[in-house]
């Protein structure tokens, strides 16, 4: 299995107080100016890929008997960390196994 | 404790293995088994938590052995089917069936695994204004404001001032000016557990068991069980504000469990169905709820002193010691459901349900800050239903629904304890009494009212178009929250023109007429608030700030369309593809604006079997949201 998810905010628009129609000075200054707030959406960059390989058999050395194997290999790949930090991972899985059925 | 009890579930299903294995030694024919042993193990590299987020070989790197049982048996009108599989101890599934002359009927299973959480670094959430010692300005020289230059205070020219603005670090304004204060603020995160890696280990054991006496065989008794066990450490975020708005992330233990027992009866009398459920629900937090030291109340800049001049405006702060924060409340519920179904000739039934439900939670005062007017919180939820279903001539089929609801929450009074020394210096303002007295009103209670009416006609051979109509009204108990009304129109079509191709169309339309909204929200009119926010003359956020407020807000819709078309093509047994397009369109006309969201999602699988044994998928799914809103900015300036 692989999987590429992106996710993005874009075109986040807030009007000026003037836009608003507030004229207060001190409102209207620099300091309280909404323009910038649209820099948020730069946060809300999301993309991250997941590898999930894994094989397996069983080989049955008679009727009953049989002897089983199994790997696997899954990564995450966090391409923009953010909140949560870098989630980069990579699982390396196997198991080893006898059975009988009857 | 908890060694004993591992050692004790999978007895049962230990239990009945002996006698099955030993059987079938003597009448091999009616038992199967598969038993598997080995090792397993895992090796990770870098963060374990979203790779492994649910594990399915180990929960943590290493090795270990591993068991897998699978068994059938069929003996003499009895049946037995069990799977266990043993990974580690917190990944692992035991699940048994048993099935005795279809006298009695039960299934049990006992299911562990370990989820891995989220940990919030909250290491983006840090911003400042700058103290009043970065502004170098004054009368003579009115420097800007720039966002590094910032005065603790900025003078406003009064009328008849003909000077220009400026900023400075006394409360008090010249001659001819008006001041506010809007230097010194911040807010910051702060992880107190930065190296802690947080999860839940969940267990459920669960039973679910019919027995159907044959001197009694119209009736059918069901008994259930459900145990959840969810035991771990999850991150808990918390808040404190005054100084600063401070925001901290730590550890809080779990410890939950969650006891479901249920038991009812069906019984079948002739064309008639009647089934009765009675549910008994506890849940328990066994964890101390986490505790939090909040700042101290101070006014920005100013050294802590015990006993402070600020501490006279929060209820508590650091001097209240730690307090309990993200508590989870105990709670109980009951629940009573009886089904009646009555099937008629010509494909015609009458459906009758009847709902009653009573949960109750726990609450708790907090000794010093407030004290709540009951211990219990209650909520009850009655329900009828109904369904009236039948088919004229061969092509059409009427449904006619209709169900009525009752929800009732407790109100809760609480008393805020009186802070001492307020309406003192400085700038302290007297609190109103009555706001030491407030009651929680409940937006969940409320009367709700559906009736829709349901119709399917085959427009031929391989095709058919439903149509559908469904009226709600939603009566809220308290009317500061309003009534809703709640109009849906669906149609769709399913057809298959030929043995390869098939599609789907459907279409709904919603209006609902004052959907959910928080009234008066946002949007103070600047010819309120101009020249009255000088901290000093005794605004408060609530008189002066939220009690002017005057645009409504709201994230629900009162207009809704939404669209879908799907198209499967499958040429051959190996081959299958399907494509389909989801839009959705809503919008609020709001007394001050309007809220509108739009969101598409088109979207193709292709799926392919180039053999017996190999089969390969492919999806892609794109989905794109447009939000317009209007949003309320906090000033945090302290």
């Amino acid at each position: 299995m692989y999987n590429d998810a992106k996710a993005r905010i874009n075109g986040l628009y807030f009007p000026s107080l003037a836009e608003l129609g507030y004229t207060d000075a001190v409102l209207t200054s620099s300091f309280y100016a909404l323009e910038d707030l649209p820099a948020i959406q730069e946060y809300s960059d999301l993309h991250y890929r997941q590898i999930d390989l894994s094989v397996g058999g069983t080989y049955n050395v008679t009727t009953n008997l049989f002897v089983t194997a199994q790997a696997g290999f899954q990564q995450f790949i966090d391409d923009a960390p953010y909140v949560y930090g870098d989630q980069d991972g990579t699982v390396y899985s196997g198991s080893l196994g006898i059975g009988y059925r009857f | 404790m908890n060694f004993a009890r591992k050692l004790l579930i999978p007895l049962p299903l230990l239990m009945l293995f002996v006698p099955l294995s030993v059987s079938a030694e003597n009448s091999a024919s009616s038992v199967s088994a598969t038993v598997e042993t080995g090792g397993a193990g895992i090796a990770v590299s870098d963060d374990i938590k979203r790779v492994n987020e649910y594990s399915v070989i180990r929960t943590k790197p290493g090795v270990n052995p591993y068991g897998k049982v699978d068994l059938r048996v069929r003996e003499q009108g009895i049946v037995f089917d069990g799977t266990s599989r043993f990974m580690d101890s917190r990944d692992q599934t035991h699940e048994g069936t048993l099935d005795v002359k279809r006298v009695f009927r039960t299934s049990f299973s006992y299911d562990a695994f370990q989820h891995w959480l989220d940990h919030d670094q909250l290491n983006y959430l840090d911003a400042a204004i700058p103290p009043a010692s970065s502004y170098t300005g004054n009368a003579a020289n009115p420097l800007p404001l720039t966002p590094n230059t910032v005065p603790g205070y900025w003078y406003t020219p009064l009328p008849g001032t003909t000077t220009p603005a400026y900023g400075g670090s006394s409360a008090t304004p010249p001659a001819g000016y008006q001041a506010q204060q809007i230097g010194r603020a911040t807010l910051y995160g702060e992880d107190l557990t930065p190296n802690s890696d947080f999860s839940i280990v969940r267990r459920e054991w669960k039973s679910d068991t019919d027995l159907t006496i044959p001197q009694l065989p119209n009736l059918t008794f069901h008994f259930n069980y459900r145990n959840e066990q969810r035991e771990g450490v999850e991150q808990s975020i918390g808040m404190s504000k005054c100084t600063s708005c401070h925001i901290t992330g730590g550890g809080k233990n779990i410890d939950e469990n969650t006891r479901d027992i249920s038991a009812g009866v069906t019984g079948r009398f002739g064309l008639l169905t009647l089934t009765y459920t009675f549910l008994n629900r506890q849940f328990r937090e066994n964890a101390a709820a986490p505790t939090r030291l909040y700042d101290p109340a101070l006014s920005p800049g100013q050294a802590y002193a015990v006993n402070g001049p600020f501490d006279n405006r929060l209820l508590y702060d650091y001097e209240n010691g730690p307090l309990r924060y993200d508590a989870t409340p105990d709670s109980n519920k009951n629940s009573h459901v009886v089904k009646a179904k009555v099937d008629l000739p010509g494909e015609a039934s009458v459906f009758a349900s009847y709902v009653n439900t009573k949960v109750d939670s726990s609450k708790s005062d907090e000794p010093g800050i407030f004290t709540l007017d009951r211990q219990k919180l209650e909520s009850t939820y009655d329900s009828f239903g109904g369904r009236v279903t039948t088919k004229v001539g061969k092509r059409l089929t009427f449904t006619l629904r209709g169900k009525t609801e009752k929800i009732r929450n407790d109100d809760v009074g609480i008393a805020f304890t009186t802070l001492s020394g307020t309406g003192t210096a400085p700038n302290q303002f007297v609190p109103d009494p009555t706001s030491l007295q407030a009651t929680r009103y409940s937006s969940l209670s409320r009367d709700s009212y559906t009736i829709g009416l349901d119709a399917v006609y085959r427009l031929a051979r391989r095709t058919t178009l439903r149509l559908g109509y469904d009226f709600n009204e939603v009566n809220r108990h308290e009317q500061e929250f309003g009534d809703s009304k709640i109009h849906t129109v669906k149609a769709s079509i399913n057809t298959r023109p030929s043995t390869t191709l098939s599609a789907r169309a459907s279409y709904t339309f919603k209006k609902i007429d004052d959907p959910f909204v928080t009234p008066a929200a946002a949007l103070v009119p600047m010819t309120d608030v101009s020249g009255n926010i000088t901290v000093g003359n005794g605004p408060t956020y609530g008189i002066d700030f939220y009690n002017r407020r005057t645009a409504d807000l709201s994230n629900q819709p009162d207009t809704v369309h939404e669209g879908n078309v799907s198209a499967t093509w499958s040429p051959g047994p190996r081959f299958s593809t399907t494509a389909y397009y989801r839009i959705k369109a809503e919008r609020n006309d709001l007394n001050k604006g309007a809220w509108k969201q739009t969101s598409h999602g088109p979207g193709l699988t292709v799926w392919y079997a180039p053999t017996d044994k190999v089969a390969m998928t492919l999806a892609y799914n794109y989905q794109k949201q447009k939000t317009e809103n209007m949003m309320c900015q906090g000033l945090y300036d302290g």
